[in-house]
This record gives C-alpha cells, sequence and structure tokens, in this order.
C-alpha cells in the first residue's frame, strides 16, 4: 500500500472531501481566515520586512538613506559563497542522519515494548535542555584530541599516535550537532506518533505487507506532515545556528553563515546592519524555497489518521531485536546526555573550566547567594511560561484556521509562521525592535516586559507551529462536525474535540518552547532593559568574564528547573490522554494482536 | 551557620546604626540628605575633593540611589563596583552587558523612544557611540588630580569636549601555562613566535572574528610592531579558538602551553583560582586597550553618573582597577600582581581610535587572507 491508497483509504471515518468543503463552506469559521491570516502576517512578517528593508538602508534608524551597496558587497564577496555552502553541505549531513535517529527512537518509545523505552523521554529532555554553548564547549573536552575523556579511554585499549576522536573538525561537528538535534526533533515528532491509529497498518497488513513495509509504506506517509515540517525546521535551525559551530567548526577552518551575519553586527567599525540582513536574505529565501518544496510534495493529500471510532494505540513485540533496541537506547544515551551533562556538572564544582582537583560546591552557593540570579530564575520561568503558552495558542489558532480551507489566507498563515525561524536570534530581535520604533504607538513599549515577551513569541512560534502541525493534520474536521451535528457550539467544538485531541502535542510543543525560552540568549540582551536581566544574560555575563565554572552552575540548576517542569508537564500530559482515551473510545489493548511476527495478524 | 550569621550580620548592621547616630549628632553636616555617610578617610582625598564628592552624593541620593551601566567586562569589573556601592551607601548598581551592534541598538532604541535606560556607558569602542552623539560632555574634576601622569598623557585619555575619559587599560599579554613551560623560556617580544620551532604550541582566538585576537593583532600591525610576515608566521603555528573563553580553557587544561593576546586580569583570576597559569608581558609594546567610560545623553541618574567617574579616578577607584588585573593611569596605585604602572608600561605606540576605526575592513581582510587557509 502507498501513500495514494493511504489517501484513499482514510476516507472512512471522514466525511468525504466534496460535502466536506460544502459544508466548510457554510461554516461561519470559515471567514475567520482573513483576520488570522492578516494578523499572522502583521505579527510574524512585520519584522521580517524591516531585515529585508535593512538590507538596503545605510541605517536601520533615523537618518538613513536608500542603498545597494551592503546587497553589493555581501553578493559580490567570495566568502559568503563559501560560507554558504560550508552551512548548507553540513545542515543537510546533520539533519538526515539526525532525523533518521530521532525517527528511530520516537517509534521506539510510541510503538515498541523495547526494554528501556521509558527512559527515552527523559534522556531527550536532558539533551534539549543542554544549551547548545555549554553542548559545544562539553563535546569540545570531551572530544579534545590531546586531552580528551574519550581519547584518552580508546588508548588505554587501542595504541594510536593521536587521539582518533577529533571533535574539532567537520565529522565532529556533524556528530555532535546530530546528538542534539535528536532531542528536538523526538519531541516535536513525538505527538504525531503518539496520535497514530494502528488500523492504517492492519488494514496494510491485512493486505498482505511484511511489517517493514507497512511501517514504511503506510506508517511513515501518513506522517510526512510532521515529518517534513521538522526536517524544514531542523535544517533552518541550523542554518542560524552560532555556537556548536564556532566552537567546533572554527579550529577546524569551517566557517559558516551565522558566524558571517555575527561578524558584520560585531565589526571593530562599529556594526554593519545592512551586510548582516543582506546575508539574512539568503537564510529567508533558503527556508521560503523549503516551505515551498513542502507545500509542493504534500499537495492537496489528507494526513488524517486519528478517527472517531476509537484508539488503537498497540505497541509492536520486537522479539529477538528488543534487547539491540534497548543498547541503541543505552549508547544514544551515554552520548548524548550523560557524557556531556557529566562534563557540565563537573565543570560546575570545579574551581575553574578544566581543573581536575579542588571540586567543591562554591559556585553554587555563589549563584544561590546572588539575589539577582535567584530573581532571574524566577523571572525566566514566568516570561518562558507566558511566553511559550502563547506561542502554542496562537499556533494552534493560526494553523486550525488555515485548515479550514484551502487559499491565499491558509498560504499566507502557514508560511509567517515559518517567517521567523529563518533569521539569527540577534537579527529577529533587531528586526522586532525597528519595528517598535517605527510605529509610534509602539516605541514607548521598546524595553518593556511587552517588547520582550512579544519578540520571544515570535522567535519560538516555528518550533511550536512544527509541534502543532502534525498533529492538528491528523486531526479531522468531521470530529468537530459530529459535535456541531450533536448540539455543541463552534468554541466547544473545538476547545472539547480537537484541542482535547491534540493535547499531548500542545503539550509537547509548550515543554519544547519552554525550554527554549528559558535559555535564550539574543533577545533578552537586547530587550530586556527594563525587566532585569533573564537568566540566559547573568550566564551571559559569566562566560564573557571568564567565569565558564559559574556559568556551568546556573545551568546545572537551570537544567534541574526545566526537569521538574517536564516531570510536571509529563503527569498533565498523561492525565489528560486518559481523558483523551475516555473520549474517543475505550483503548484497545493490542498486546499480542500487535505482534508484528504473529501470523495472525497477516 | 546561616543562621547565626544572619543574625550576626543584623546585630553588626545595628551596631552601625547606632554609631553612625551618634557620628551624625556629632559633625551632621557630613551626612547628606537621604541617609548614608562618607567616610573621607577611607575615600583618601583632600577636602576639595570631598566636599564635591558630598554634593554629588546628596544629589545622588535624591536620584533615588540608582545607576544603570551599559557595555562590557561589568564582571570583570564588579568589585571595583561594589566598592564604590561600600563607600557610597544607599547606591545600587544595575549593569547591562553588550557589544556591537546589540550596544548600537540599545542606545538608539533608547533615544527613538524617549526611554532612557543608562546612565553610563563603558566600552574601549567608546569612539563610535560618541560620534553617533550618544554623550554628554562631562570631566570629572577628580581626573585631574590623577598623580603619575604627565600633561601630555593626561589629554591623550580624553577628547577634546570630554565627550568621553580612560580610567583604565586592559592589558593584553601572553598567557603561559606552568605545568608545560617554564615562564623563564618564553620570549618576551611578539617577533619571536613567528618562529617555526613554536608551531603547534601557540594557541590564539581566531582574530577573523570580532574580539580579543582581532583586536590585539589589528593594534600590533597598525603601530608597526609586526608585519604581515610576522602573521603568516603565527598563522602557521597556532591553533585558532573561535571563542576566547575556550581559548583560556584549552590554555588551562594544558592543551598548548601558550595563549597569544591573553587578557591580563583573566590570566590573573584564573591563577587566583589554582589554574596552572601566568600572565607574562612584553619587554615592549605591550598592547593596552583603553577603556573608555563616558556619561550618556539623557541619562536619567546624572548626578549618580557624575559621582561614580570621579571615584573612578581617585586612589581609592583607582587601586580597586589595580586589584583586579586592569591597569589604572594613576602611579600611586600598587598592582598586587607585580605589574608595571601605567607610565612604566612600555605601550605600543598606536594610531589614534579613530584611525584604527577607519583602518578596521582593511585590517580585517588582510588578517582573513593569512588566517583562512585556503581562503
Amino acid at each position: 500500500m502507498n501513500a495514494q491508497q493511504v489517501d484513499s483509504f482514510v476516507a472512512p471515518g471522514a466525511i468525504s472531501a466534496t460535502s466536506s468543503r460544502r459544508k466548510r463552506s457554510l461554516d461561519p469559521f470559515g471567514k475567520i481566515q482573513w483576520p488570522v491570516a492578516i494578523c499572522g502576517v502583521l505579527l510574524f512578517v512585520s519584522p521580517v520586512i524591516m531585515i529585508v528593508v535593512g538590507a538596503f538602508r545605510t541605517t536601520p534608524f533615523t537618518g538613513g538613506r536608500w542603498t545597494l551597496d551592503a546587497m553589493a558587497e555581501v553578493f559580490t564577496n567570495p566568502a559568503t559563497y563559501r560560507a554558504s555552502w560550508e552551512t548548507a553541505s553540513i545542515a543537510v549531513v546533520t539533519v538526515l542522519i539526525s532525523m533518521v535517529i530521532a525517527i528511530f527512537f520516537v517509534t521506539l518509545s510510541t510503538r515498541t515494548n523495547s526494554p528501556l523505552r521509558g527512559l527515552i523521554p527523559a534522556m531527550m529532555a536532558f539533551v534539549v535542555a543542554m544549551p547548545p554553548l555549554f553542548y559545544g564547549i562539553s563535546w569540545g573536552l570531551l572530544g579534545n584530541q590531546t586531552s580528551g575523556l574519550l581519547n584518552e579511554f580508546i588508548t588505554v585499549f587501542w595504541a594510536f599516535d593521536s587521539g582518533p576522536v577529533n571533535a574539532e573538525s567537520w565529522w565532529g561537528l556533524v556528530a555532535v550537532s546530530a546528538l542534539r538535534s535528536v532531542g528536538f526533533q523526538y519531541f516535536l515528532l513525538l505527538g504525531a506518533f503518539m496520535a497514530m491509529d494502528r488500523s492504517l497498518e492492519e488494514a496494510a497488513r491485512l493486505s498482505g505487507a511484511s511489517p517493514v513495509r507497512a511501517f514504511f509504506t503506510v506508517q511513515l506517509p501518513v506522517l510526512f506532515p510532521a515529518i517534513g515540517g521538522v526536517t524544514i525546521l531542523s535544517l533552518i535551525v541550523f542554518l542560524e545556528s552560532f555556537d556548536i559551530p564556532a566552537i567546533l567548526g572554527i579550529p577546524a577552518g569551517i566557517y559558516v553563515l551565522p558566524t558571517e551575519v555575527f561578524n558584520y553586527l560585531n565589526s571593530g567599525a562599529g556594526p554593519e546592519y545592512a551586510r548582516a540582513s543582506a546575508l539574512s536574505l539568503i537564510l529567508i529565501t533558503i527556508m521560503l524555497l523549503l516551505v515551498y518544496l513542502q507545500y509542493r510534495m504534500m499537495g492537496r493529500r489528507s494526513f488524517v489518521t486519528v478517527s472517531g471510532k476509537g484508539d488503537n494505540h498497540g505497541t509492536w513485540d520486537l522479539g529477538r531485536w528488543r534487547w539491540p533496541a534497548a543498547l541503541a537506547i543505552v549508547l544514544y544515551a551515554l552520548f548524548a546526555a550523560v557524557l556531556p551533562v557529566t562534563q557540565l556538572v563537573v565543570g560546575s564544582l570545579a574551581p575553574f573550566m578544566g581543573a581536575s582537583s579542588g571540586f567543591s560546591f562554591d559556585n553554587f552557593a555563589e549563584v544561590l547567594e546572588n539575589e539577582k540570579i535567584m530573581y532571574a530564575f524566577g523571572l525566566t520561568a514566568i516570561v518562558a511560561a507566558v511566553g511559550a503558552a502563547i506561542a502554542v495558542l496562537v499556533s494552534f489558532v493560526m494553523l486550525w484556521a488555515a485548515k479550514l480551507r484551502r487559499g491565499v489566507p491558509r498560504t499566507l498563515i502557514g508560511t509567517a509562521q515559518w517567517l521567523p525561524a529563518a533569521l539569527p536570534g540577534i537579527v529577529l530581535g533587531l528586526g522586532v525592535l525597528w519595528f517598535f520604533l517605527l510605529l509610534p504607538p509602539l516605541r514607548g513599549l521598546v524595553g518593556t516586559p511587552f517588547s520582550l515577551v512579544f519578540a520571544m513569541v515570535i522567535s519560538v512560534i516555528p518550533l511550536a507551529g512544527r509541534a502543532v502541525e502534525g498533529a492538528i493534520a491528523q486531526v479531522p474536521m468531521s470530529l468537530e462536525e459530529a459535535s456541531w451535528a450533536s448540539g455543541a457550539n463552534k468554541f466547544t467544538a473545538l476547545t472539547g474535540i480537537t484541542a482535547r485531541i491534540m493535547s499531548p502535542s500542545l503539550i509537547n510543543g509548550w515543554l519544547l518552547s519552554f525550554v527554549v525560552l528559558s535559555g535564550t540568549l539574543a533577545i533578552p540582551l537586547l530587550l530586556s532593559s527594563t525587566t532585569g536581566g533573564l537568566l540566559s544574560v547573568h550566564v551571559y555575563k559569566a562566560y564573557t568574564a571568564g567565569r565558564v565554572e559559574l556559568a556551568a552552575a546556573i545551568f546545572v540548576l537551570l537544567m534541574i528547573e526545566i526537569l521538574l517542569v517536564t516531570a510536571l508537564a509529563v503527569i498533565v500530559r498523561v492525565l489528560l490522554q486518559r481523558k483523551r482515551a475516555t473520549y474517543l473510545g475505550r483503548p484497545q489493548v493490542r498486546g499480542q494482536e500487535g505482534n508484528l511476527n504473529d501470523e495472525n495478524t497477516r | 551557620m546561616r543562621t547565626h550569621g544572619k543574625r550576626a550580620s543584623l546585630l553588626s548592621r545595628l551596631g552601625c546604626a547606632v554609631v553612625a547616630a551618634a557620628a551624625l549628632a556629632a559633625c551632621g553636616s557630613d551626612r547628606p540628605a537621604g541617609g548614608g555617610q562618607l567616610d573621607r578617610a577611607a575615600l583618601g582625598v583632600t577636602d576639595a575633593t570631598f566636599a564635591d564628592l558630598k554634593k554629588l552624593y546628596r544629589a545622588a541620593l535624591d536620584e533615588g540611589g540608582e545607576l544603570v551601566f551599559y557595555g562590557t567586562n561589568h564582571e570583570v569589573l564588579a568589585p571595583v563596583y561594589e566598592k564604590f556601592e561600600k563607600n557610597f551607601p544607599g547606591i545600587k548598581i544595575e549593569t547591562h552587558q553588550q557589544t556591537g551592534a546589540q550596544q548600537m541598538a540599545s542606545l538608539q532604541a533608547d533615544r527613538a523612544s524617549g526611554n532612557h535606560v543608562a546612565d553610563i556607558l563603558q566600552s574601549p569602542n567608546a569612539l563610535r557611540y560618541v560620534n553617533a552623539g550618544f554623550a554628554q560632555p562631562y570631566e570629572p574634576p577628580t581626573f585631574r588630580d590623577v598623580k603619575g601622569i604627565d600633561g601630555k598623557v593626561r589629554d591623550g585619555l580624553h577628547d577634546r569636549q570630554f565627550r568621553y575619559s580612560t580610567p583604565l587599560f586592559a592589558l593584553f599579554g601572553i598567557g603561559v601555562n606552568t605545568e608545560l613551560i617554564n615562564p623563564a623560556e618564553v620570549p618576551r617580544n611578539w617577533q619571536d613566535f613567528a618562529d617555526g620551532k613554536w608551531a603547534g604550541k601557540v594557541l590564539l582566538h581566531d582574530p577573523t572574528v570580532p574580539g580579543g585576537g582581532q583586536g590585539i593583532l589589528t593594534r600590533l600591525l597598525l603601530s608597526n610592531t609586526v608585519d604581515e610576515a610576522w602573521l603568516a608566521g603565527i598563522a602557521h603555528n597556532s591553533t585558532l579558538k573561535g571563542d576566547y573563553a575556550t581559548a583560556v580553557q584549552s590554555l588551562v587544561r594544558g592543551e598548548y602551553p601558550i595563549l597569544l593576546a591573553a587578557a591580563g586580569a583573566d590570566l590573573e583570576r584564573s591563577a587566583g583560582q589554582g589554574a596552572p597559569v601566568k600572565f607574562l608581558l612584553m619587554d615592549k609594546d605591550n598592547i593596552g586597550l583603553a577603556d573608555k567610560w563616558m556619561l550618556l545623553d539623557g541619562a536619567p541618574h546624572p548626578q549618580t553618573a557624575k559621582l561614580f567617574l570621579n571615584y573612578l579616578y581617585i586612589d581609592l577607584g583607582q587601586q580597586a582597577i589595580a586589584d583586579i588585573g586592569n591597569l589604572p593611569i594613576s602611579g600611586n596605585a600598587r598592582s598586587p600582581h607585580n605589574w608595571p604602572t601605567f607610565t612604566d608600561a612600555k605601550l605600543a605606540d598606536l594610531p589614534p581610535e579613530a584611525e584604527i576605526t577607519a583602518q578596521n575592513d582593511r585590517v580585517v581582510a588582510i588578517l582573513t587572507r593569512i588566517f583562512r587557509r585556503g581562503s
């Protein structure tokens, strides 16, 4: 069974496309698309437009004039093309590797009976909670050719002239970036995989498909919106990531686009906004091309995988592959989480980063006794929690509105949500700042909590959107329509049916957004002047002053806070899933029926 | 223990309050309105200066006792700030750490929105902010009282309108790992590091990206201390790090014995924490980055800012600067690290800051051609 057959198969449980369109045309909610699209453009496109305009102005502030100089300088500079090629090649390889690993682990954790699968979410939470700066530093220490722990371990057993592992290399950069990307991809895919109904797979098996063929030709294709969206987001996030390439790439002579943007913005001759904006246009163009490609590939196919006929979330029995799967979990946990987190914790206990003695809790005592840092913990938690909640809510409303009807507003909504992802944090922050300064009523809000939260929400919208997007594509409108027919009003149907079914994805999206906002730096540095510094700003201060061990201690405490919030979110998600199961009908325990090695299921 | 500590602290504060009340009764005129007590002996200033500071202090308390800084290196300078807060009770300093585009954008946004946040900007690149009109002229009276520098040198520490002035220099030299190399074997002139025998032994913060490595090599080149052939030698001998902090870590961990263009304050602090590192100055042509301070136009607490700027130039402030491993301009301040005084530091003869800025693109192009091998 291929993807097209799936399209025809998913009709049961949903109403026909024609009658659906007719009904939707009568649906008053359809009229909401244009206002939502306009709001989306205003919110998400305006800062990007400011950056585009900034590429053609001598200064984005008052007193500038129009010019093509920056565009000409950037696009005739060979370094631009070298950095573009370097960035693209590393990004593609990194994302391909990490997506395969992420799909493997999300499948293990949601669809199999692999031992240790319960550890996967916690392990991924550790990976996501590790800030990229420290992930890069940790791996720079672990994978150092002369003194890295890994090489010291390997050379105990095998004789090498120099350490065989070198984190400061092309493949080192790819491997470390891929290890970290898996965590994000896992959480972004989790909701869609959890919402996946196994009825399709069973139908494929009844049609004679092997278990492996059923997985690759039925399960994965219907998850295309989620997988495609996450792949594109991962590519874009890598294209604009700065910390890990700067730490592991530059020693190997690798310079990526964000490094060049950083160079322009911090030039010794003063910030060159126009050149940085011009360079950012490359990122925006690549992102628009990728989103267009995704639209073309998805076409008009349906990806509904949830029906109103009851849940079917049985697991596969891996049989003799159970323990190899568990070993894969252990190995990934070791390299992606345990080793770098250990390095971070060791660093936080050291008198200085790299010390081999004199460990103590002095750095933690210093953090805990610092009133400003402790205040920043609370402030960061509030700003991140509120920002993440707003981002998920806005994404949900926008993507739901986009789903109502095809046409221009749908394209606008979809594309608008992607745009902020194309800009490195500081460039996006500048775009928001210029946008506020352009409009007199907003000028007075610069530097206030409003502008800070506004910018942070915009920065995380692409991430929240991907967490919501895959799941919303899987929920048929027929469920809401059935609710209307039963007398429920539209709002009740939306919040009571769609939102409840999507609750795992919404919580995952909130959690991921919360984690990212807790550690985001560029925007708070620019816009938190009157709110007091967020935690990341204190970390930046300590790090730039050479107090790496103090910065590590702050991050260890932040990770503990994030893990506590993660645990809370998981509890909420489990409770909501139970409600969801009740809502959709009693879950069928598949156990033996789900055994892919069982002849009876063929 | 902590409870006991708090109790003890409370008792000591009560004691201080009683003593302060008694002192107030005895010489009420020394206590400015709004609370707080200035200790002339601790400040170590003349009667005339004390009177000026007292007047500013009173005005500062009337402004609310807040002071907000923009700029860089606030963590390094924290002990200097703490000493100010201790000696001028009732005033609290808030810092915002920003550089480059972020710093410029914040200042532009403050001006455009009318919401001025900061009072003082501290930056080695102050000239660009001065030229953009963010500074207001102010000559701290204590600047003229600084001992141990001649008039010509002093005049080079500010612009004509006193839109900025320079209380300190950040010294850059050589960092060595003492477990890997004997400091006595390390050359004390820049030229020797281009010799092939140092290949693979030298670390450097990538000079093709903005930061300490680029700033120091730019100044060495523009002061004619070194030439392009020397740069090529360094490019051959050195391992580049994309981030200054990781370069220091590599030195501390013993991955390489030598770090070129290391900041003295960073190395001294690491050594103080037990790291096997030592900071070395050259016999001549040392690089000192002038740390410029300016009173911002539209500062919400201008009198408090003026008080602080004056504090930087009295002996108390200058000694605080020396204690953290920077180079104060006063000949009276003694370095606990046995560094020479400002006049004896044999700093390289640098061109004016405006010329360094104007030459930036050209120098970065040279550095990129030489250090990005294959580019």
